[in-house]
């Protein structure tokens, strides 16, 4: 402490640009050396002891006091304790460079990988990939459930696609019709004798689905050929309720024209996921055949 | 004033206590976990940005849906921060722990969700497919993904993880960040479907649903629940190993039990309707069935998590040798929000608005101070002087201000009121049950004037390259001390050119007076 500058000789110099210093803003001289003034409290054995009734003691208060001078005071301020620990002003700790604390140790500066966290990171990356890359891959090799050639009415199959089964206990019915399913979408397929065209059967389809569901809305109507039969189709989306469940599912209607028969496909999916099942859609509308 | 902090006598000695000042960056090339979070962060962003681009073709209907599911998101946000009530996660881990959540894990758990379905629906009955399916596809592959964003981070960055809240907070946060993307693609879904086309009443009714009637027990429950339980597995190390893993098993079943119920179509007798669609009141109802059991559980656990807290607080704080750094009122005061709260109110009763604003800020300088004694590992330290001097100026500000009435009939604690507010020599104790003293009497000090020197208000400063200071007025004896710049000191008294001051701690030395800084 000894290299502590003297005080300014120049006392009429003003200080007073640092009068608006804010009392909740401390400055930075209080990360070095700390003398006692500030020094945490426990440490009482370097606290100046004296009180204010000793100094009064020392001060006359006729005589004119003496002017500090401090540039002028020969004695340089004696050496302050500093606590252990605690690094002289200007240095720090241990000697070093002030830019010393800066570099970490020669091991940190290294680019190679924390091997130590390396096999818990593969294993966090291998669940990952078993639930996403092995679901996709599990779901491509399993063999799905079909219910094969199915029999709609009226001399009237269809082929179902691999994963749809029949939900409508074989037809046991004797209606009209057949009902097929996949996980999360419902294939319903009737043939009826009709002498229209598509388009017409397609607007009969749609008053019948507006008249079951809550809300629904239509999407504009395409017509075309599918394996040279006219085909007209129009997507919906509909709101359906019932005594225990509601929710709001996409769907499909196709009307296809063969052989004087009208036959309606109505697919319909849970909300969200009828893109997954446009492709076995398309497959069992090619796949109807009309026997004699 | 209470006497200085005592150690906790249930403090563990083989457990030392947690380095919450040892705050680390996210970035950490050196961890393989982080470019795992990288490269896992680019395929879920490319995802998400291509799902953006499809719902962008409803743009008001997608600007709304933002707009709602922020405003439910940015509390939450806050909420789970706040919670963690001593050490505060980095801002960065915390939006690490969002982009996981909703960039990530619905990126990927979209994909792998149809893929798992439809698994479902070749090896099971196609009606235990449509009825079971969401509740058994759905927790299994979004709350893996999501507890892998949990020790992804984790091992990015272990020191973060010092308690069982910071598994409850990453947790909350991935969560959130789940749900608010898919929230965002339900709305979209909606007005497309109701709507057909870009419009904004499906996106509110649903929101109306998913937020308002199902928000409290969504995947913020879900994974805030794994996620305690992880971090107890990981920071617990007294604890036994299988005692450790039992209680990760335990958080983990709870949490994905939380969304298997809520996916089930268990109780959907509350969504009943001889016409139309289920009113919000029976969403709510349901809700609250489905949910609320779940959400008890995570309100006790964050409890039990916040006392842990609060211990390893105490634990941090002990031995600190000056009472007006911390007392253990004050350390009580800050084991809850609500506690936190109380104080600051008791003392804006006592002191005006200044007063509840000064506690607050002597309240984070008390956290603040506790951080940093963590890091440092010990109570000598020039970083805990400047934290013990900010303490004290603000406590010397707080007891500066002038009292003011206290409303008629009101009754404020005092294990509140005196930490924050009191000199220490000013009030005396009462009990809890005793109501507050008249303010003006309260102030009035009472000790004798040798022995209590007036309230400590800086009035000047050390002005820049410091001064010397001498234990007398005397030049020809050599300073005692040089005095660094800016150091607030009071004049207590001037004797010619010499003023003889005090600093805040109680330091009393002579210094010329003329070079002094009015502090203004």
């Amino acid at each position: 402490m000894s290299s502590l500058p003297p005080d300014a000789s120049d006392t009429s110099q003003s200080d007073a640009e640092d009068g608006s210093t804010d009392s909740t803003e401390f400055p930075r001289w209080a990360a070095p050396a700390v003398p006692p003034p500030w020094t945490g409290m426990g440490e009482a054995a370097k606290v100046p002891t004296f009180g204010v009734s000793d100094i009064r003691a020392e001060v006359e208060p006729a005589a004119a006091p003496a002017q500090p001078e401090p540039a002028a005071t020969p004695a340089q301020p004696t050496a302050v304790e500093i606590p252990p620990g605690q690094a002289p002003y200007g240095q720090a700790p241990n000697g070093q460079a002030p830019w010393a604390a800066m570099a970490g140790p020669a091991e940190d500066r290294q680019p190679s990988l924390d091997r130590r966290r390396l096999m818990p990171t593969v294993a966090v990356a291998c669940i990952v990939a078993a639930v996403v890359l092995g679901g996709l891959g599990l779901d491509k090799v399993l063999a799905a459930p079909s219910a094969g050639k199915v029999a709609v009415g009226n001399h009237v199959t269809i082929v179902a696609a691999p994963g749809w089964v029949r939900a409508d206990e074989g037809g046991a019915n004797g209606s009209a019709g057949v009902t097929l399913q996949q996980a999360n979408a419902q294939l319903s397929v009737q043939a009826l004798s009709y002498g229209g065209s598509a388009s017409a059967a397609l607007s009969d389809l749609e008053s019948s689905v507006s008249s079951e569901a809550d809300q629904v809305s239509f999407g504009d109507e395409q017509d075309g050929t599918i394996s040279g039969r006219k085909v007209a189709m129009a997507g919906f989306e509909a709101v359906v309720s019932g005594s225990s469940s509601s929710g709001t599912v996409d769907g499909e209607l196709i009307c296809m024209i063969a052989s004087g028969n009208a036959v309606v496909f109505e697919v319909v999916a849970a909300q969200g996921d009828l893109g997954t099942v446009v492709d076995d859609v398309k497959a069992m509308v090619s796949s109807v055949e009309v026997g004699q | 004033m209470s006497a200085a902090v005592a150690a906790p006598a249930s403090t563990d000695p083989v457990a030392p206590p947690p380095r919450w000042g040892v705050q680390a960056s996210l970035i950490q090339p050196r961890q393989p976990a982080f470019w795992l979070f990288l490269v896992l962060l680019g395929i879920g962003g490319y995802l998400f940005l291509d799902e953006q681009s499809t719902m962008s073709q409803l743009p008001t209907a997608l600007t709304m849906s933002w707009a709602l599911v922020l405003i439910y998101a940015v509390p939450v946000a806050l909420i789970v921060y706040r919670l963690d009530l001593f050490e505060r996660e980095p801002k960065l881990m915390l939006a690490a722990a969002l982009l996981w959540g909703g960039v990530i894990a619905t990126s990927l758990a979209a994909q792998a969700n149809g893929a798992w379905l439809s698994i479902m629906g070749k090896t099971l009955p196609l009606d235990v497919t449509a009825n079971w399916g969401p509740a058994i596809v759905g927790p299994g592959v979004e709350e893996t993904l999501k507890l892998m964003g949990v020790i992804t981070l984790f091992l990015i960055v272990p020191d973060e993880f010092d308690g069982v809240m910071d598994g409850f907070v990453y947790g909350a946060m991935v969560g959130l960040g789940f749900t608010v993307v898919e929230d965002v693609s339900y709305f979209i879904t909606a007005s497309a479907a109701f709507g057909g086309g870009d419009a904004t009443g499906p996106v509110v009714d649903t929101f109306l649903i998913r937020v308002v009637a199902g928000g409290m027990y969504s995947h913020v429950l879900f994974t805030a629940v794994t996620g305690m339980g992880f971090a107890y597995f990981v920071t617990q190390r007294k604890a036994g190993f299988s005692r450790r893993v039992l209680g990760f098993a335990a958080c983990v079943v709870a949490g994905v039990s939380a969304h298997v119920v809520w996916n089930s179509p268990w109780m959907q007798s509350f969504l009943a309707t001889t016409s139309g669609r289920p009113s919000t009141l029976q969403w709510i109802e349901y809700g609250l069935v489905k949910g609320m059991p779940f959400f008890v559980l995570l309100v006790v656990l964050v409890v039990l998590a916040t006392r842990s807290e609060e211990k390893n607080f105490r634990s941090i704080v002990a031995g600190e040798p000056d009472p007006q750094v911390i007392t253990e009122p004050e350390i009580t005061s800050l084991g809850s929000l609500l506690s936190r709260r109380s104080a600051r109110t008791a003392a804006g009763r006592l002191r005006g608005p200044m007063g509840s604003r000064l506690t607050g800020q002597l309240q984070a300088a008390q956290i603040d101070y506790a951080i940093i004694r963590s890091r440092v590992g010990t109570s000598i330290d020039p970083a805990m002087d400047a934290q013990r001097l900010k303490i004290r100026g603000i406590r010397s500000q707080l007891e500066a201000l002038p009292l003011v009435a206290a409303p008629m009939g009101s009754s404020l604690p005092y294990a509140v009121t005196v930490p924050y507010g009191a000199t220490g020599t000013a009030v005396a104790v009462a009990s809890a049950a005793e109501t507050l003293p008249e303010p003006v009497a309260a102030a009035v000090p009472v000790a004798a004037p040798q022995e209590v020197p007036p309230a400590w208000v800086p009035t000047h400063l050390v002005p820049p390259s410091g001064m010397a200071a001498w234990d007398a007025p005397d030049p020809s004896r050599p300073p005692m001390v040089n005095l660094p710049e800016r150091l607030e000191l009071m004049v207590e008294s001037r004797a010619g050119a010499w003023a003889l001051v005090r600093a805040i701690n109680g330091w009393r030395g002579w210094v010329d007076g003329r070079r002094l800084v009015d502090r203004g």
